[in-house]
């Protein structure tokens, strides 16, 4: 990638401040997952409702973002690495606020859902199993947006790679809390509940993909999207 | 391409064949270099040097230019990219301490070529210059003259001509009604655009724009750009340009030079969105390496 | 204590706002307005002086008579009061030692102009106011403009034929048609000796230089000429009988004139051209009178060793020879200008020419008169003479200085300013257009024709602006390659080839230096000096006015181009 600073200054700057909001957006984003998700373990309602008024934040970035980036493209009419940088990362911000939408939802269930037991002993191997998706999930969050600051696009690559484990993790839950129903149909509530949240990692799981592939994109001016579909 | 309709396996017997839409190309997508045969190509330079006395201009250029195509040469100043440029029409003849090695074919001819009159060549390889340079003479005469140095042509002929070029040129509904009128009278952008139809006039093969926008105001600058991408399909065009911008909405082919080299030369697309030297991508991006 | 600081400080103020003044630039916006303000006074002032003295000499004045007594003798004189002077009383002592009457401190004199030179040279006296006993405008006064011997001032009293006096009620209105007579007569006279005459003997020459022609080649067979000869003089003789037939009857009146002393004189009215009576006349008959007079001026030829007549040869000449310079000197000096710019390849030796060229404009005009004489006249002119026109020698005939040699001469003297000036012209030509036209196919040859020259073409009238003014004002070397002070005949008329470039000319110029300097009467000459100048200075503005004019018309249309 490029290091060379461009002849304005002012682009630099513009562009730095863009990325340090994208990295600050992350930052919420990540941070409201682990949130949501300590608040689903403990049953922690104020927790719960408080990532839910912090989803207005993560909006918020996603507008800015947008905007500055609308604003730099017609302004300095950028090309190449410059071009994919800004591509990659308006993309990259609608993934993340979806992120912020799951761990909405997350939060969603307990300040909205019926009741759940999470203590329950027959739950607790799946929840274990909920705890390996919710740590897979947010490391592949947390290393895509390192990718993307440090452009890291090997990295990105193994990032991708990782989304394989989140969705078979997430069609174990699922297959567990389908046996978990027919067994014991008194706590129907609590397994749709984790259905719900892994379903939300797994898709968290997704959006981090994303991410990662705008960051090859960026990169290396590549689309890898759909690869699987397309050519196979 | 087609899909079966899911739920016509049980609810009737025929397939009802739906036409799904295909995404269209919104930008015109021109050939890449691999895909070139060799009827496309107009131009052909091979190993081309120049040199003013003992200043390396041109160092070692090939490329090749394709038929009806825009092809944008682009740099920083002092690149080689308007020298480059006045080789294709041997307008660096003019310079007494010009050095030239290598080949430039013109439809298979070599340019240099003791039997090629130079007067002929320029007849075929029309030229527009920076600044609008028409001359102090009539809009009629200023188009016409190009056509009269090639002989006695008679006066309705003459006429069709300069009404064809204006036409071309896209200034024929402006200044039908005043063609005897000064055409230092006009504006700079219906100058230069009169410097165009007065080089199509004469039919040429190759059009060389030399930065033909850059003395003009941005409305201008649009019709000349969208003038240049109507005459593409009946000449072939090479434009030097400092407005990389310009370069990007007007051109097919993108040639990068840097100190008298050709450092990358591709698609648009590929120069504009990913290109592989990092000069050029400095370059593109704004930056100095 | 507390003064001495106020003024202190007045005083830096003071000098403060002098530097002030002086950083600001004002005094320079002073002192360049003044320059240009001496310049324009010089020349105004220079115009008018010409002017009041040139043009006050066509007007009618009114005549005086003045009674005068000078050591106890008593004359009359009538006359025009053409200067009035004050001299010291010393002055007027020392030159007139034995003059007994008292004498003022200043002394006024007047200069008359009394004419009658036939009868009491000079023309001109001065006369002391103090002598002056009386002095009056006796209305019947009449002048006479004669073809020899000056004015005539007197009374008119008698017409006479053949010698014989005229009974007659009104002899004023008789005068004017005898004179109106004459003239008509002179007219005609002037006619055969100008037309007949000068062309008979046109082709008499011509008939005897075929012949002495043919005696060269050998061929003794001049049958054929001497036929043509033969009838040629007998023409000639019929066309001289008509014209002393002419003179007899021209010869026929005169009239009889008293003077102012009272004695009488009889002049030939064939030598009269006009007569008025000045202090008859109204305001708006002497102005009509002024502009005929100036128009004589202008159309007439000279009389009396130029001193009277008009001037009309000369202004042909310098215009002719003006206009033959010029297109001698423009294609010339275009066409080196053009190699110089842009053919020739730009390095020291054409910078070497560059400035010889520069230089040769500094060279001192009677110089190129020197070359001219040497080497158009004799060597070119003798050598045109040997090859084509031996049977006139030893007679020259482009062996001689005329007008030819004295145009080239001038041509050569202001080829420098042309070359210069189109060179200039072409330099500032932008390389834009050039190239759109080599652009477009057309060779070097086609662009500079089509497309340079036209776009140089101001600046080449201004080359041939600055020829002009400065070869319509030269005489030194005129005097050498072709200017005389009287040709008998103008360089263009009916015979062919109509424009004879090897006749000799007249010029302003040099016209003004035979009137002024080489006149034997001074007073007269005077005014037709300042006359002739100032029709000299009006013909180069008015050439230089048309060439301007035009220069500006191009320059409007080629003006956004010359980047």
């Amino acid at each position: 990638m490029n290091d060379h600073p461009h002849i304005s200054e002012q682009f630099d700057s513009e562009l730095q401040v863009l990325q340090s909001n994208f990295a600050a957006m992350g930052g919420l984003v990540e941070a409201q997952v682990q949130d949501a998700m300590q608040a689903f373990k403990n049953v922690d309602l104020a927790l719960a409702q408080s990532v839910r008024s912090r989803e207005e934040r993560v909006n918020e970035y996603e507008i800015e973002i947008d905007q500055e980036t609308t604003t730099i493209i017609a302004r300095r009419q950028p090309a190449a690495s410059d071009l994919r940088l800004l591509i990659g990362m308006l993309k990259s911000s609608t993934d993340l606020e979806r992120i912020g939408d799951e761990a909405d939802r997350i939060a969603k269930i307990m300040t909205k859902g019926r009741p759940y037991a999470p203590t329950l002993d027959e739950l607790l191997p799946i929840l274990s199993e909920v705890a390996k998706l919710e740590n897979l999930a947010s490391q592949m969050l947390r290393e895509s947006l390192n990718n993307f600051a440090r452009k890291d696009e090997a990295g990105a690559t193994k990032t991708i790679a990782a989304d394989k484990e989140v969705d078979s993790v997430y069609r174990a839950i699922v297959e567990s809390c389908r046996n978990g129903m027919a067994n014991f149909p008194d706590h129907v509530d609590s397994y749709i509940a984790i259905i719900w949240v892994a379903r939300s990692l797994e898709r968290i799981g997704d959006h981090a993909k994303n991410i990662a592939e705008n960051v090859v994109y960026s990169v290396r001016g590549e689309d890898i999207r759909h690869h699987g579909t397309a050519t196979q | 391409m087609t899909i079966e309709n899911r739920d016509g396996d049980s609810m009737n017997t025929t397939n009802v064949a739906i036409e799904v839409p295909v995404p269209q190309s919104a930008v015109e997508v021109a050939p890449a270099p691999h895909e070139w045969r060799d009827e496309d190509i107009c131009i052909e330079v091979s190993d081309l040097s120049l040199a003013y006395g003992e200043t390396a201009a041109l160092t070692n250029i090939s490329m090749q230019v394709v038929r009806q195509r825009v092809t944008a040469l682009i740099g920083p100043s002092g690149c080689g990219k308007s020298t480059l440029l006045r080789c294709f029409n041997r307008m660096n003849d003019l310079i007494d301490s010009v050095r030239i090695s290598g080949r430039i074919e013109l439809n298979g001819m070599e340019i240099h070529a003791p039997t090629v009159d130079v007067a002929q060549l320029r007849r075929r390889v029309g030229m527009v210059f920076q600044r609008p340079n028409p001359f102090p003479k009539s809009i009629y005469e200023n188009v016409a003259y190009g056509v009269r140095l090639q002989g006695r042509i008679p006066k309705s002929e003459l006429d069709d001509r300069v009404e064809w070029a204006l036409k071309n040129a896209a200034l024929w509904e402006e200044v039908r009604d005043r063609l005897n009128e000064s055409a230092l009278g006009m504006s700079g952008g219906q100058q230069q655009r009169l410097v165009i139809a007065r080089a199509i006039a004469i039919q040429p093969d190759v059009l060389l724009l030399d930065e033909p926008a850059s003395a003009l105001d941005p409305i201008s600058t649009s019709k000349i750009e969208e003038l240049i991408h109507q005459l593409k399909t009946d000449y072939t065009i090479l434009i030097v340009t400092h407005n990389m911008q310009q370069a990007a909405r007007v051109s097919d082919y993108t040639g990068f030079l840097y100190l008298g080299n050709l450092v990358e030369y591709d698609t648009t697309n590929i120069i504009f969105t990913n290109p592989t030297q990092k000069q050029t991508e400095d370059y593109i991006t704004g930056r100095y390496g | 204590m507390a003064t001495s600081e106020t003024t202190e400080q007045d005083l830096s103020i003071q000098r403060q706002s002098l530097r002030v003044w002086w950083q600001s630039g004002d005094p320079w916006i002073w002192l360049t307005s003044a320059a240009v303000a001496v310049s324009v006074t010089a020349v105004l002032g220079l115009v008018g002086l010409l002017a009041v003295n040139g043009l006050a000499h066509f007007w009618p004045s009114e005549v005086i008579a003045i009674k005068h007594e000078s050591y106890g003798q008593q004359t009359t004189i009538l006359g025009e009061l053409s200067e009035r002077e004050f001299i010291a009383r010393r002055q007027f002592l020392e030159a007139n030692p034995q003059y007994a009457g008292n004498v003022a401190n200043t002394v006024e004199r007047w200069l008359l102009k009394t004419g009658n030179r036939q009868i009491d040279p000079p023309d001109f006296r001065w006369v002391f106011t103090h002598d002056v006993v009386e002095q009056s405008v006796p209305t019947d006064v009449v002048v006479l403009e004669r073809t020899e011997w000056g004015n005539a001032y007197g009374y008119l009293t008698a017409i006479k034929q053949q010698g014989m006096p005229l009974e007659t009620s009104d002899t004023w209105a008789e005068l004017q048609s005898r004179i109106a007579r004459s003239e008509s007569i002179r007219e005609a006279i002037d006619q055969l000796q100008e037309d007949q005459i000068s062309s008979i003997n046109y082709e008499i020459e011509a008939i005897r230089l075929e012949k002495r022609r043919r005696q060269l080649d050998g061929v003794t067979d001049f049958s054929d000429l001497e036929a043509n000869e033969t009838e040629l003089q007998a023409e000639y003789v019929l066309v001289e009988n008509e014209v002393f037939r002419l003179t007899e009857s021209l010869e026929r009146d005169s009239l009889s004139l008293t003077l102012a002393d009272g004695t009488e004189t009889v002049i030939p009215i064939s030598t009269v051209i006009q007569a008025w009576r000045p202090n008859q006349m109204s305001l708006r008959q002497k102005v009509g009178m002024y502009f005929k007079n100036l128009w004589n001026f202008l159309t007439d030829d000279p009389r009396e060793a130029n001193t009277e007549g008009g001037i009309y040869p000369a202004l042909f000449g310098t215009v002719l020879m003006v206009l033959l310079m010029s297109l001698l000197v423009t294609p010339f000096g275009v066409v080196a200008a053009l190699y110089l710019r842009e053919y020739a390849k730009q390095g020291p030796f054409v910078q070497l020419i560059r400035i010889a060229v520069n230089n040769l404009a500094g060279v001192p005009s009677i110089v190129y008169g020197v070359f001219g004489l040497g080497f158009f006249v004799y060597l070119v002119g003798g050598t045109i003479d040997d090859l084509f026109f031996p049977e006139a020698k030893p007679a020259p005939t482009f062996g001689t200085p005329g007008l030819i040699w004295a145009s080239l001469t001038l041509a050569l003297l202001t080829v420098p300013v042309v070359i210069v000036s189109t060179e200039e012209g072409l330099t500032r030509i932008s390389r834009d257009v050039r190239e759109g036209s080599l652009a477009l196919g057309a060779t070097k040859a086609e662009t500079i024709f089509k497309i340079v020259l036209p776009m140089a073409s101001p600046s080449i009238l201004t080359g041939m602006i600055l020829a002009v003014a400065r070869a319509a004002g030269e005489v030194a070397p005129l005097m050498l390659v072709g200017v005389v002070k009287l040709a008998p005949t103008l360089p263009i008329d009916g015979n062919f080839p109509y424009l004879h470039l090897d006749r000799k000319f007249m010029h302003l110029g040099f016209h003004i230096y035979d009137v002024g300097f080489q006149s034997p009467n001074v007073d007269a000459a005077r005014p037709l000096v300042f006359a002739t100048a100032l029709l000299l200075v009006v013909i180069i503005i008015v050439l230089n006015l048309t060439a301007i004019t035009l220069r500006n018309r191009l320059e409007a249309r080629y003006r956004a181009s010359i980047n």
